[in-house]
């Protein structure tokens, strides 16, 4: 690994970007860093895959101390959840090291598909106030003497709505079944996976989609943690290189969140959807024609 | 406040705590063993040996200890969460977090021996 300044300031600057980029999109950033280590930087898909699920556990720790201690993350319902994504997430890192690069390109390549598509549809998807249905009290859900012990019960403060929100979450054993394949894609590809288990959290689940968002996230640092350990074993883990990735991401996140305020997002999500859609077909032709 | 009502926040305090504190030491750790970059990289994989070869300045070593208490964080989290669960007497969510914690330890044990 080369470590002059330059490179370093390179891969600071491509963190970054990720890290903004996944701040206003309100994305991991994976779906972004990998491409631009993979094509831009020319770094081993395995090696990539490692940076991306640490820059995950970064993001995500520090992105989640905040909502865990003011708001809608759903502790019990995420650890819940966690068994199955952290199942699926160390089959995933085994499975991925036994595929060659060119494999595991291909497949990051193929998931890009549907994210640039769920990411074109959240743009256009309009905010309610209230949605009835999944932010509505649920039946039963009056504060009993379990005080919200079991995973199926929630309630958070919605700022914006001005009172509480009360939920009660349906099809735990779907929503396992989603994260246990969304945990797996995660272990393979580096991605935090969050893009498929919020909207199931939500659609299937009935978890309004603050809490929902907020618990996904709490819950991708424990998903790329169950699969990083065996890339670090395997050294796929390049420190110099992970390391400035993990610093540009922190502080890109940051910058990210800061402005997320005053830049409007649907037009964002819409033109990186497109991109997403181009760096896929780009990484296919590049292993199509037997390039990198 | 009702101290049960009191607990949720403590708990949630407690993981907001070593969250922060997990991702500021990693940070510190990682721009410590950049700056001290140089030379190739020799992975060691031997918790003990690792610590002693960043104590003694190793930047590999640091970056290595770096990286390995941010993707500890987490696990810490999950622990943290059992025993608190388990404090409070909601033995089915404490049961969860030790299962999850379980899986975690099998990749550790995969990953750093």
């Amino acid at each position: 690994m080369d470590n002059s300044i330059e490179h370093i300031a390179l891969l600071l600057a491509a963190g970054a970007g990720t890290g903004v980029l996944g701040a206003l999109l309100g994305t991991g950033g994976g779906v972004f860093l990998i491409p631009i280590l993979v094509l831009g930087l020319g770094v081993p898909m395995h090696h990539a895959v490692a940076t991306s699920l640490i820059s995950v556990i970064a993001t995500s720790s520090a992105v989640a101390s905040g909502n865990v201690q003011q708001g809608p993350a759903n502790m019990r319902l995420g650890m819940t959840l966690e068994i199955a994504t952290a199942l699926g997430a160390i089959t995933g890192a085994l499975t991925a090291g036994w595929l060659e690069p060119r494999m595991l390109e291909a497949l990051f390549a193929i998931t890009l598909i549907p994210t640039a598509v769920i990411m074109w549809r959240s743009a256009t998807r309009r905010r309610t106030v209230a949605s009835p249905g999944a932010d509505a009290p649920s039946r039963g859900a009056e504060p009993s003497e379990t005080r919200f012990k079991s995973p199926l019960e929630g309630r958070y403060h919605d700022a914006a709505l001005g009172r509480e929100v009360v939920y009660r979450v349906r099809r735990l054993g779907a929503g396992l079944g989603v994260c246990l394949v969304a945990g797996n894609l995660s272990g393979l590809l580096g991605i935090g996976g969050g893009t498929f288990k919020v909207p199931a959290l939500h659609l299937l689940c009935g978890v309004p989609i603050k809490a929902a968002a907020a618990t996904s996230n709490f819950m991708i640092g424990v998903t790329a943690t169950a699969s990083a350990f065996l890339y670090f074993g395997r050294d796929e883990v390049l420190p110099a290189l992970t390391a400035s990735v993990v610093l540009g991401v922190l502080a890109g996140s940051a910058i990210g969140y800061s402005f997320s305020r005053f830049v409007g997002g649907a037009l964002i999500k819409r033109l990186f959807a497109a991109l997403l859609l181009a760096v896929a077909v780009q990484m296919l032709a590049r292993i199509w024609t037997g390039g990198g | 406040m009702h101290d049960e009502e009191r607990r949720p926040d403590r708990l949630g305090y407690l993981v907001h705590l070593i969250l922060l504190i997990g991702v500021l030491a990693s940070a510190l750790l990682l721009v410590v063993g950049l700056l001290l970059a140089h030379g190739t990289h020799e992975p060691v994989r031997q918790i003990g040996r690792l610590v002693a070869r960043a104590a003694a300045g190793d930047s590999g070593a640091v970056l290595d200890v770096g990286l390995l208490v941010l993707m500890l964080t987490p696990v810490c989290r999950v622990a943290v969460l059992a025993a608190g669960w388990a404090l409070r007497r909601e033995w089915l969510m404490a049961v969860v977090a030790l299962t999850v914690a379980a899986l975690l330890v099998v990749s550790v044990t995969l990953g750093v021996g």
